[in-house]
């Protein structure tokens, strides 16, 4: 088979096909290459290079593990899972937190929309506060809101990736912005 | 970026000749850990059914003559290792649905409360069919002093000062009984004015209750009883037979008749 787009597959089924096709995961890389790029920085801090070397790791472990993809779930969560997953173990002992996340204008305006943050933010307000103060969170904090305003999944789909029931999810969201709320209040005192 | 990462992710599949796990691993994993649950569920059950059996047979009309509340007697009665078994099979059920593709979408408690809900369900099935009895026994036969830890039923109705005597009938005459304890002293009772509920034609080799009192004797272990009565399984005796003091050779150190 021609290694093309294929823009009328979906990942689900680029997932089976993969399986007897390798050249068909080129698709899928390079579907995914610069959202789960992007989620590292946000989850961890690294250089570019080790990026790079997570990222090969990663996609290894998901052509590996094709077979046992879930068709319960998107393709999409369950590639998060395994991100997710590995950079947690990678990362665990070493403790490595981001100094700063970077966050576009538009993820601001979604972030400030939330009710819970909506009069903190107008009070922070600089941009580079609120990337300070997601960077100070911890990990599982940090991780759900990355998840909800940065990667803009929804519930079930943090559910998903996370490996936890969903009001759990709830829960520990809400938790986190009661404390970035917090940490921002004091940053800008 | 994207064209070149491509290229040296699909070349490192090739160089180091890397496939997708086949299918069937997967399954099977999946199917393992229900497995496992399952048989752990089943295991649940069969301590829950013991359990039952146990705190039914709860001897609460003796109860008062040991000076206790029929509250506290059956808190003394509950068989804690049965208990702590059962927990320990619920929290590794548990663990192993938390660990199937689906078990982390459903809550701590709903997990819990339905591995609960079965192992309950489970005992009470297999409690009504005499399986509870049945492992009972089967425990009191071949695991030591299983009954200093699995069913003190019979340790707790050992209390000579109080009266209350429990046992098994190892010799049956008109006027004398041998009585086995479960610490394994040979008491001799006498029996001339005694009421024997339940008589059987011979109780010899089966473990009775004895109400009565202590006869305060250097020599011997003595007791003078007032009531017998049967006591139903599970007891936790061994139900293998036991020869009387005269057939056994050499003659038993620990008692102190003759």
């Amino acid at each position: 088979m021609q290694h093309t787009q294929m823009p009328d597959t979906t990942d689900e089924e680029l997932a089976v096909l993969t399986i007897s096709n390798q050249a068909l995961f080129g698709i899928l890389i390079e579907r995914y290459e610069g959202k789960l790029r992007r989620y590292i920085h946000r989850i961890t801090s690294v250089t570019k290079e080790d990026c790079d070397d997570i990222l090969q790791e990663i996609f290894i472990n998901v052509y590996k593990n094709l077979a046992g993809f879930d068709t319960s779930l998107s393709f999409s969560s369950w590639i998060y899972r395994i991100a997710h997953n590995h950079v947690r173990s990678q990362f665990r002992k070493k403790q490595a937190r981001p100094q700063s996340i970077i966050i576009d204008a538009d993820i601001l305006e979604n972030m400030a929309s939330d009710e819970d943050l909506h009069s903190t933010l107008d009070k922070a307000f600089a941009k580079e506060t609120l990337e300070r103060a997601l960077a100070q969170l911890d990990e599982k904090y940090r991780t759900v809101l990355v998840l909800k305003f940065l990667e803009e999944k929804e519930y079930k789909e943090i559910s998903d990736i996370l490996q936890k029931p969903s009001g759990t999810i709830g829960t520990l969201i809400n938790r986190a912005k009661k404390k970035l709320r917090a940490i921002l209040e004091k940053e800008s005192v | 970026m994207t064209k070149e990462f491509q290229h040296k992710i699909l070349e490192a599949l090739k160089e180091k000749d890397i496939s997708p796990r086949p299918r069937w691993t997967f399954l099977v994993k999946e199917k393992m850990i229900w497995a496992s649950a399952g048989v752990v569920i089943v295991l649940g059950s069969l301590a829950a059914a013991t359990t039952i059996a146990i705190v039914s047979m709860h001897d609460l009309d003796i109860a008062g003559r040991l000076e206790h509340t029929k509250a506290g007697w059956l808190l003394l009665s509950l068989p804690y290792a049965w208990i702590v078994l059962l927990v320990g099979f619920l929290l590794l059920a548990e663990y192993n649905i938390r660990h199937t593709k689906q078990g982390y979408r459903y809550s701590l408690i709903k997990i819990t409360g339905g591995v609960i809900g079965l192992s309950i369900i489970g005992g009470l099935g297999l409690y009504s069919i005499g399986l509870g009895h049945d492992l009972d026994d089967v425990m009191s036969r071949h695991v030591p002093a299983y009954e200093k830890f699995g069913n003190r039923r019979a340790a707790h109705l050992l209390n000579p000062e109080r009266g209350v005597l429990a046992g098994k009938v190892l010799v049956q005459e008109e006027e004398f009984w041998q009585i086995q304890d479960v610490e394994k002293h040979i008491w001799v009772v006498s029996v001339e004015d005694a009421e024997i509920v339940g008589r059987e034609h011979t109780l010899v080799g089966k473990p009775v209750r004895v109400i009565g009192e202590l006869i305060k004797d250097d020599e011997a272990y003595a007791f003078e009883a007032g009531e017998i009565l049967p006591m139903k399984p599970p007891h936790g005796f061994d139900r293998t037979e036991r020869k009387p003091l005269r057939e056994r050779r050499p003659p038993p150190q620990q008692t102190r008749t003759q």
